[in-house]
């Protein structure tokens, strides 16, 4: 087999109990690995009828080429799947568990079929186990792993999903360790519909490396790089972690209070942002991170009363300012809870706002939530509520569909308050101010983390910004955040060098966007550098580029299949008519014919038409012409079925 | 008088770190007194007025001071001072 790549797909059937293997060559050259391989594996595998939660769905994990090897920050996996919305959609985890799959001999594993009853997969090298998973079905993700541990040996890695994916919640989510997650699009329910309540990994082989004593050398090189930055020194040693993220956000206006609320909201409601270190002083115990990381800029905590666990900056930012809630202990016991169940912690969030939302303006009274009041910042109010979703009891029921399913369920013109791009909730961002993260929302169904682009330094230091956005794209308005100029070109970019760093397993954060503001850490030539000397294949930044975008346009196209078009790619109608309420860019506006343009020239950087569907041109430049035909045929001669979500 | 670089780093990775301004400082200047001229000098408007001084990493040369003692030390000639805000995401 060549190097770099552990040279074996695992693919599992929990219907007939199956499992083989396949060789990952076929797909390096075009895909390399990770999300590569696993978006071309779903396009050819997963028909535009099937539903997500139908067995011949595909769930696939996806470590990249760089995982579990000596390279630094490159302990990324993605895991790809229909999502319960009805189209492909990817979410990332971080831990060990990635390198875990690469040492037990697998570039990718994908599962597919149904067990007719709970199970876990035990992968220990060449063997698969699919054990029985009864006693651990309905347990929290730390009980689920611990008790696993107890039964197999706890020299394992173990990702799982919590009552919440078992329960098929369209945001249920897997998690590994103590709080890393594959959050987003509901991919813990799919993994539920298939009765999979875990998957536990343990891995002893080597990784044969093309270059061996040159690429040590150079992950050496790229250690010392980091640890010796200005960025990374300030994270790693500084041990600052997500502490001052929230409130960087506060102050550059990028975070919106309740749902997004109208002009008319009251604003004097608006809790200030407490200080940060009298949380982190008190109760973190530890600081980690990913497996080879330098950066370790997670911290776990232990908080009397309520538990031992960590989050990230997400995690913080959904239990905030749009539940109306200061409290950091608030903020970790919401954590901790969605943690425990396996819920998605922005999809959760949105969905306590929705409700409080729809209180205040006595859409609903307690009558709907079971004599519970909805009332802003109410922490009774948002913990139970997180219960209640877990455990799908009581008006938790409504949100199995999501937001936009609760929505439709209570009625009263409570969809005009669900702020979902595709079913998808939005990320709690101030999309109205923040030019780019309005496009980077509504053509990534809401997701707009990964597309987070250099801007959000303007407050901080405008002429810097200014400066590198015209070198890097032409125009000074590409670094202001309220402009719509040079958002299509800056989105574009980062999403193709966040999902190079996707391919081969490194961290986007790292390499490419949030390195606590320095310049000296973000580049894809150190990646290139060890991919091409692991795998002995000469490799540029440019071609990684080259291959994100191929991946990304197969992705398109899958979407394109399943109903996808322009008028999907928009945001709610609230994000038209109303202005930002207060704070930095109070009374900014987000104007649709501006808005518009900007769609119009992405799809065009994107190469596909003024429907989103990438042109035959677009797929022939990205060697996708066999895909192609498939997608052309499919467009004349049945169009596509659009799939809502599924309980 | 010792003359040095100071350099800001806001947010945005790959936009940071070229914003960068030299001055003459008094004879003895610790980082300390630099970071009081520096926010004093700033305006209302600009983060480095408000900035709270634990969001802020401070670099002399390429490497991290340490808090306390750090800020006392004394700046020389050529001397490179970077501000760096402390924010990560995931």
């Amino acid at each position: 087999m060549s190097f770099g790549w552990s040279g074996q797909i695992l693919r599992v059937d929990l219907s007939n109990r199956q499992s083989q293997t396949e060789d990952t060559e076929p797909y390096t050259r075009s895909f390399i690995g990770g999300k590569g391989i696993s978006v071309k594996v779903v396009y050819d595998e997963v028909g535009p009828n099937t539903s997500a939660f139908d067995p011949a769905n595909r769930l696939c994990f996806g470590p990249g080429v760089l995982t579990g090897t000596l390279a630094p920050a490159a302990g990324r996996m993605k895991v790809t799947s229909v999502s319960p919305h009805g189209l492909m959609a990817n979410s990332g985890i971080g831990g060990f568990i990635g390198a875990e799959i690469r040492h037990a001999g697998y570039d990718s594993l994908v599962i597919q079929g149904e067990s007719d009853r709970p199970v876990y997969l035990y992968i220990h090298d060449d063997s698969v186990e699919i054990k029985d998973a009864a006693h651990i079905w309905g347990k929290g993700t730390q009980e689920t792993q611990r008790l696993i541990k107890e039964e197999i040996g706890d020299s394992v890695e173990i990702m799982c999903i919590g009552p919440a994916g078992e329960n098929l919640v369209s945001f249920g989510c897997i998690l590994t360790g103590m709080g890393s997650a594959a959050g987003r699009h509901g991919l813990g329910a799919i993994m539920g519909s298939k009765n999979l309540k875990a998957i536990a990994v343990r891995g002893t082989r080597p990784i044969r490396i093309a270059k061996p004593q040159e690429f040590v050398s150079a992950c050496e090189e790229a250690h010392r790089w980091l640890r010796e930055s200005e960025s990374m020194q300030s994270q790693a040693v500084e041990g600052a972690g997500d502490r001052y993220t929230l409130g960087f956000g506060y102050d550059g206006g990028g975070v919106p209070f309740g749902n997004w609320e109208e002009e008319d909201a009251d604003w004097d409601e608006v809790p200030a942002l407490g200080d940060a270190d009298e949380f982190w002083n008190e109760y973190a115990v530890h600081q980690y991170g990913c497996i080879g990381c330098p950066v370790n800029h997670f911290h776990l905590f232990h908080v009397p009363g309520i538990g031992t666990g960590s989050t990230k900056c997400a995690g913080w930012g959904a239990f905030v300012a749009n539940v109306w809630n200061n409290d950091r202990k608030l903020m970790f016991h919401a954590n901790h809870l969605c943690n425990h169940y396996g819920l998605d912690v922005t999809s959760t969030g949105n969905a306590i706002s929705f409700l409080m939302e729809l209180y205040h303006k006595r859409i609903i009274t307690e009558k709907d939530t079971d004599g519970l009041p909805m009332r802003r910042g109410d922490e009774r109010a948002i913990i139970s509520t997180i219960h209640k979703i877990g455990k799908q009891e009581g008006f938790g029921e409504l949100f199995k569909n999501g937001v936009l399913g609760a929505a439709r369920e209570i009625g009263k013109g409570a969809e005009q308050c669900a702020m979902v791009v595709n079913g998808e909730v939005i990320e709690p961002y101030e999309v109205r101010a923040y030019k780019s993260e309005a496009l980077a929302a509504a053509v990534n169904s809401g997701n707009i983390g990964e597309s987070l682009t250099f801007e959000y330094g303007y407050f901080t230091d405008p002429e810097a910004v200014e400066e590198f956005a015209e070198e890097a794209y032409g125009t000074k308005e590409a670094g202001v955040p309220s402009s719509y100029e040079g958002k299509a070109i800056s989105i574009w970019d980062y999403e193709n060098r966040i999902l190079a760093c996707d391919l081969l397993g490194a961290c986007g954060w790292v390499f490419m966007n949030w390195t606590g503001g320095g310049a000296d850490t973000s580049s894809l030539e150190i990646p290139a550098k060890l991919y091409s000397l692991a795998t002995g294949r000469d490799t540029s930044e440019a071609d990684l580029l080259l291959a994100a975008q191929r991946c990304k346009t197969l992705e398109r196209a899958f979407n394109v299949r399943r109903g996808k078009r322009r008028e999907d790619d928009t945001l709610p109608r609230r994000l038209f008519e109303t202005a930002v309420p207060g704070g930095r860019y109070k009374g900014e506006r987000l104007e649709r014919a501006r808005f518009d343009e900007m769609v119009d020239e992405y799809y065009a950087l994107r190469g596909w038409d003024s429907e989103g569907i990438p042109t035959p041109e677009t797929l022939d430049r990205f060697g996708l012409s066999s895909e192609g035909k498939v997608l052309q045929q499919e467009l004349q001669e049945k169009g596509s079925l659009r799939e809502g979500a599924k309980s | 008088m010792p003359h040095i670089r100071l350099r800001f780093f806001g947010l945005g990775s790959r936009a940071s770190g070229s914003h960068l301004e030299t001055r003459f400082v008094p004879e003895g200047t610790t980082i300390q007194e630099l970071l009081e001229s520096v926010r004093s000098s700033a305006d209302d408007h600009d983060f480095l007025a408000r900035m709270n001084e634990r969001q802020v990493s401070i670099l002399l040369n390429g490497k991290l001071i340490r808090r306390a003692e750090g800020l006392q030390t004394i700046l020389g000639q050529e001397d490179v001072v970077t501000f760096m805000v402390l924010v990560t995401g995931g």
